[in-house]
């Protein structure tokens, strides 16, 4: 075969072009540490990369969330600690009220005492979180959601927050309540044992003391209502689902023991002790909501009361501070449930994020298959594209000198 | 004799004089593109009878001749229209591919900083900084979309600018190329020799004209080079050229096209598809295939995004408590501004046809946004005041409005998937409107200009609550409710009742409106009294829908417990619609469901990451074709020096045999004056 001289020059630039192509690329690949510099290179993973990318932006937005979800549930939780325990301390000082030997004077200082609790309750349930906003005012965050009036023992509250609960996205698919708006922290409490509340009528004159109140099967939302005719008799009044049944009349009562009330499959067990008067009345009825403040309200307007050496008016206190002492441990109750509900969401986050970080590793070294570079083949692929460049640069040099024309 | 030997002598010396010039020729064009090496073709004179049998006459030069394979040539031709049309489809195809490979100036971070900004809204949604945040990122997500799509029209242009330059080199070339005809024509008309170098350069500048666009040679009989573009369109016959010219293509008037100039002065329009091969072709093929779909699909992802995210953000209600039915104006449904589609009309005068976005489909209470909006361009033709067709110029396929019921309404109907309608004017028959949903859309995102000066307008917030009655007894739950496109806030507050005898949620049915009850079976019934059963069959209430808010419903409630309907008041803190909106980042929001935005974006990637790579590999391939052929070609018509040195040598030393026997015949003649001396 012939081969023309420029023809020679010609294959031998181009060779050496191709050559230092190469090594740019390599050196590109080396100094940026990606594979693939543009997508051309490797259009599959490219797109993968773009995908995985954002699966990965995605998921580290959650982890932040969870963080962020975390924080703010660890902040309620502990406001609801606080809460608890306080509630848990009054529920002492309750317990102590109960105590038939205390004195009057006892008794206002015990008051006092709670006054000043319901006023710290007060500045939990309006406490305010790092960006001023109030906790527990549903969406209402700039709004104090609690309203007090009156002066203690005869206050009213109002609630002027909403029922909204602050929400974020803490996983695909996952949309986790991060607070807990105050109607239903401290207002929608049920009152008595949760399903009825049993109480004594406020004009008695005796001295019926109501004792435990439980459900032996069921409750049926009747309104039961005892009214002692004579000494030892009463008379039952039944209204279900507000159709008042024919009164009983004529039923004995024998202090100190229970009493069974409604149809076989839904009955109740009240008890009673003491001796009421004729008139004296006890109810039976479903329970109601009351807020925790107006349980510390009754209960410091209850302490405040005179009581005298009137065994009526001793009875009056006792069986007011049984109402109050059930409502405590009711709101008790909804707090701590508040806060385990909290807990599990805490430990359901924690899960998340173990996962989250699992996930972002596998993102990352996915990633990292798709795009990073292996430097120990690149750099073996170096040292070979090196020598032949400097082969290919060293023979043209050769062959380029060799011409007939040199021994003319 | 003496007179025989002086001439054969003279002859000798004149062939070497001749070989040594073509040699010196050869030497000469070592380095010209082109070139055939030439050599003499020498022959031995017409022998002389003599009495002792023919003699010689010493040598003679027939012609000049060069080395020459047609069918190499012809095939180089062809080899390096390829390659050059894939070369200039590399050069602009690894612009696009470098600038969606770039891990920090593609989209993909642009769009997920906007939505971690987002994320954040939701989080702290009174926050006015974590607004102003989402709205740089915002901003700097308008601001992407608007470099690349500007990046994108800069090609646009230097494709226009540079088919117009080609095209004037091509008409260089042609205008050159019929001269050198004529040359040759009148060259071989007065002898019968070839013009070897008049061929050579027309060969060449075949191939010059083939680096720029495919043409076709066809030679007549009078040795002139016909020239061929196209499916047969005369470029060159003789010596007379017909021009190419840049025109505006009539279906698009932003886009350069090459028409060809007819000797009567009518242009006649190439349609781009019949432009193949060279630079042109390769320019030609770059913005058909690649630019305008990644333009469009750009648009798309644009387009798609504006119109899901206002949509769900016309839902929401910003910090100062305004919403889609405030009294009070002011609120801002839009959070993205946007151009409605283009339409380029097709002839002057003719009636002017409008396109726009249709409002994505779908309920944020059961799924989320969708748009079918495509990456296409569209022809819209009315071929009679009843019959119009709409045709999608990706697939071609066709949505007809036809018989007597067509009209832009009958089609609307059609292309109701296609995310877009026709409204404006009817459209002129026999007019091409081309309408491109997409193609600005990138370049035109922006934030809404109220929202950006006033970041409290972000509308995060639902306009609605809920509220569960401050009395309930029973364990009824309620979801924080969802609003759905359409929903009414005139009928609230709106408290619902729980009746335990009759097992029914009682309420004051509202003048207007409509109200459905949905149970755990997906049995969805219409409310028209004011009552809403618990269970339906053994099915609970599962959801309550008023006047398009939708309340999930959970629990067993006792007998009175109610629940309110009411309009947000003061919610500074709600983030609910915040959640919504950054959850469209991972929903299936374009193609009518079946990507998101950022499974879009990464098929653009790999799209024109693989086109660039096919272009590169059958690039690379054409040229190693055409080096291969233009080895081949050398291998008969170039030049080695070697070989002339040779020839040099060969030459001078036939040279100074012939001057040597010059000399003898001469020494002889001396020695018969000799004699008579």
């Amino acid at each position: 075969m012939r081969i023309s001289t420029s023809m020679m020059f010609d294959t031998n630039t181009q060779n050496l072009q191709q050559l230092q192509t190469g090594l740019y690329r390599l050196q590109n690949q080396m100094s940026t540490g990606r594979r693939i510099l543009t997508p051309a290179d490797d259009p599959v993973s490219a797109a993968q990369a773009v995908v995985i990318g954002q699966k990965k932006a995605v998921n580290s937005q959650f982890v932040d969330n969870q963080g962020n979800a975390a924080s703010q549930l660890a902040s309620l939780e502990s406001t609801l600690r606080t809460a608890s325990d306080l509630i848990s301390n009054v529920m002492v000082r309750a317990a102590e009220a109960d105590n038939g030997n205390i004195s009057d004077t006892s008794r206002l200082a015990l008051a006092a005492e709670i006054t000043q609790d319901f006023e710290q309750l007060l500045g939990i349930a309006n406490s305010t979180d790092a960006m001023g906003q109030h906790v527990f005012a549903g969406f209402r965050g700039e709004t104090q959601p609690f309203a007090v009036s009156g002066s203690p023992g005869s206050r009213s509250i109002a609630y002027v927050g909403d029922d909204g609960t602050r929400q974020l996205q803490v996983d695909t698919g996952r949309v986790m309540d991060v607070s807990a708006a105050g109607s239903d922290v401290f207002m929608r409490i049920p009152e008595g044992n949760g399903k009825f509340a049993f109480s004594a009528g406020a004009t008695n004159t005796g001295t019926g003391l109501l004792g435990a109140s439980s459900m032996i099967s069921g409750y049926n939302d009747s309104t039961y209502k005892l009214t002692f005719t004579a000494p030892g008799v009463y008379t039952l009044d039944v209204t279900t689902n507000g159709v008042p049944a024919a009164p009983v009349t004529g039923l004995t009562y024998t202090p100190g023991s229970d009493i069974v009330l409604g149809p076989v499959g839904q009955q109740v067990r009240i008890n009673l002790s003491g001796t009421p008067a004729t008139g004296d009345t006890f109810t039976v009825e479903p329970a109601a909501n009351q807020d925790i403040f107006t349980t510390l309200d009754s209960m410091i307007k209850a302490l405040n009361a005179s009581v005298s050496t009137s065994p009526a008016t001793q009875a009056a206190f006792k069986n007011q501070i049984t109402q109050i002492r059930l409502n405590l441990d009711q709101a008790y109750d909804h707090l701590i449930t508040a806060q385990t509900s909290i807990g599990a969401r805490r430990l359901e986050l924690e899960n998340l994020s173990v996962a989250g970080a699992d996930r972002d590793l596998q993102y990352q070294s996915d990633l990292s298959k798709l795009q990073d570079l292996d430097y120990t083949q690149a750099i073996s692929d170096m040292a070979n594209h090196k020598m032949v460049l400097e082969a290919a640069q060293l023979s043209f040099k050769q062959v380029s000198q060799m011409t007939l024309f040199n021994y003319l | 004799m003496s007179t025989g030997m002086l001439s054969i002598g003279i002859t000798g010396i004149h062939a070497a004089q001749l070989g040594l010039e073509a040699t010196q020729h050869n030497i000469a064009n070592a380095n010209t593109p082109g070139y055939s090496r030439q050599y003499i073709q020498q022959s031995a004179g017409i022998p002389r009878l003599s009495g002792s049998g023919y003699f010689g006459s010493g040598s003679h030069v027939d012609t000049v001749r060069r080395a020459y394979d047609k069918y190499l040539t012809v095939q180089t031709f062809a080899a390096q229209t390829a390659a050059s049309e894939s070369e200039a489809q590399l050069a602009k195809l690894s612009q696009i591919d470098n600038m969606l490979g770039d891990p920090s100036s593609g989209l993909a971070p642009a769009l997920q900083d906007f939505f971690t900004g987002m994320q954040q809204v939701a989080a702290n949604p009174s926050l006015v900084s974590a607004r102003q945040s989402m709205l740089s990122s915002a901003q700097a997500l308008a601001g992407r979309f608007s470099a690349m799509s500007t990046r994108l029209g800069d090609l646009y242009d230097s494709v226009n600018g540079e088919i117009s330059s080609e095209i004037s080199l091509i008409n260089g070339y042609a205008q050159q190329l019929a001269d050198v005809n004529g040359q040759i024509t009148r060259a071989q008309a007065s002898t019968d020799q070839l013009p070897n170098d008049l061929l050579d350069m027309r060969d060449q500048l075949v191939a010059e004209l083939n680096k720029h666009v495919r043409v076709t040679t066809v030679e007549d009989s009078i040795g002139n080079f016909n020239v061929f573009i196209g499916n047969g369109q005369q470029l060159v016959v003789g010596s007379i050229v017909n021009k190419l010219v840049p025109i505006n293509s009539s279906t698009d008037p932003e886009r350069v096209v090459a028409g060809l100039q007819g000797q009567s002065g009518v242009i006649q329009e190439l349609s781009e598809s019949l432009v193949e091969g060279g630079a042109l072709g390769g320019l030609m093929k770059f913005r058909a295939n690649s630019l305008d779909d990644t333009t469009n699909t750009l648009g798309q992802i644009a387009a798609s995004l504006a119109l899901t995210f206002n949509a769900q953000h016309a839902l929401g209600q910003d910090l100062e408590g305004l919403n889609q039915t405030s009294a009070s104006t002011g609120f801002q449904a839009n959070f993205f501004q946007f151009n409605q589609p283009k339409v380029l009309v097709g002839a002057v005068g003719a009636s002017v046809v409008t396109a726009s976005f249709l409002a994505p489909t779908g309920d944020p209470a059961t799924g989320n946004f969708t748009t079918g909006l495509t990456g296409s361009d569209y022809v819209l033709r009315a071929t009679s005041a009843t019959t119009m067709t709409l045709t999608r110029v990706s697939d071609g396929k066709v949505f007809p409005a036809t018989g007597s019921a067509g009209s832009v309404a009958a089609l609307n109907a059609l292309i109701v998937g296609e995310g877009f309608s026709i409204g404006g004017s009817a459209p002129t028959v026999g007019v091409d409107y081309r309408i491109e949903p997409t193609r600005d859309a990138a370049r035109n995102f922006q934030i809404n200009s109220t929202i950006a000066a006033d970041v409290k307008r972000i509308a995060v917030g639902a306009p609605s609550t809920t509220t569960l009655g401050a009395a309930n007894t029973g364990s009824l739950k309620l979801g924080q409710g969802i609003v759905s496109p359409g929903y009414s806030l005139a009928n609230v507050p709106k408290t619902f009742t729980y009746n335990q005898g009759t097992g029914t949620f009682g309420f004051t049915m509202p003048a207007s409106g409509t109200v459905s009850a949905t149970y755990a079976d997906g049995t969805s019934l219409t409310i028209a009294a004011g009552s809403i059963n618990r269970l339906n069959g053994s099915s609970e209430l599962t959801r309550i829908t008023y006047n398009g808010i939708s309340i999930d419903v959970s629990g067993v409630p006792a007998n009175g417990d109610t629940f309110t309907i009411a309009a947000n008041i003061n919610g500074v803190s709600d983030g609910r619609n915040a959640v919504k909106l950054a959850a469209l980042q991972t929903q299936n929001t374009m193609e009518g469901g079946k990507a998101s935005y950022q499974g879009s974006y990464a098929s653009l990637v790999s799209g024109v990451g693989s086109v660039t790579r096919q272009i590169k590999v059958s690039g690379e391939s054409q040229a190693a074709l055409l080096k291969q052929n233009e080895l081949a070609r050398s291998a008969v018509s170039g030049v080695n020096l070697d070989e002339e040195a040779a020839n040099l040598i060969r030459y001078q030393q036939a040279y100074q045999a012939s001057a040597k026997s010059l000399d003898i015949a001469s020494k002889l003649f001396d020695t018969l004056l000799g004699i008579t001396n």
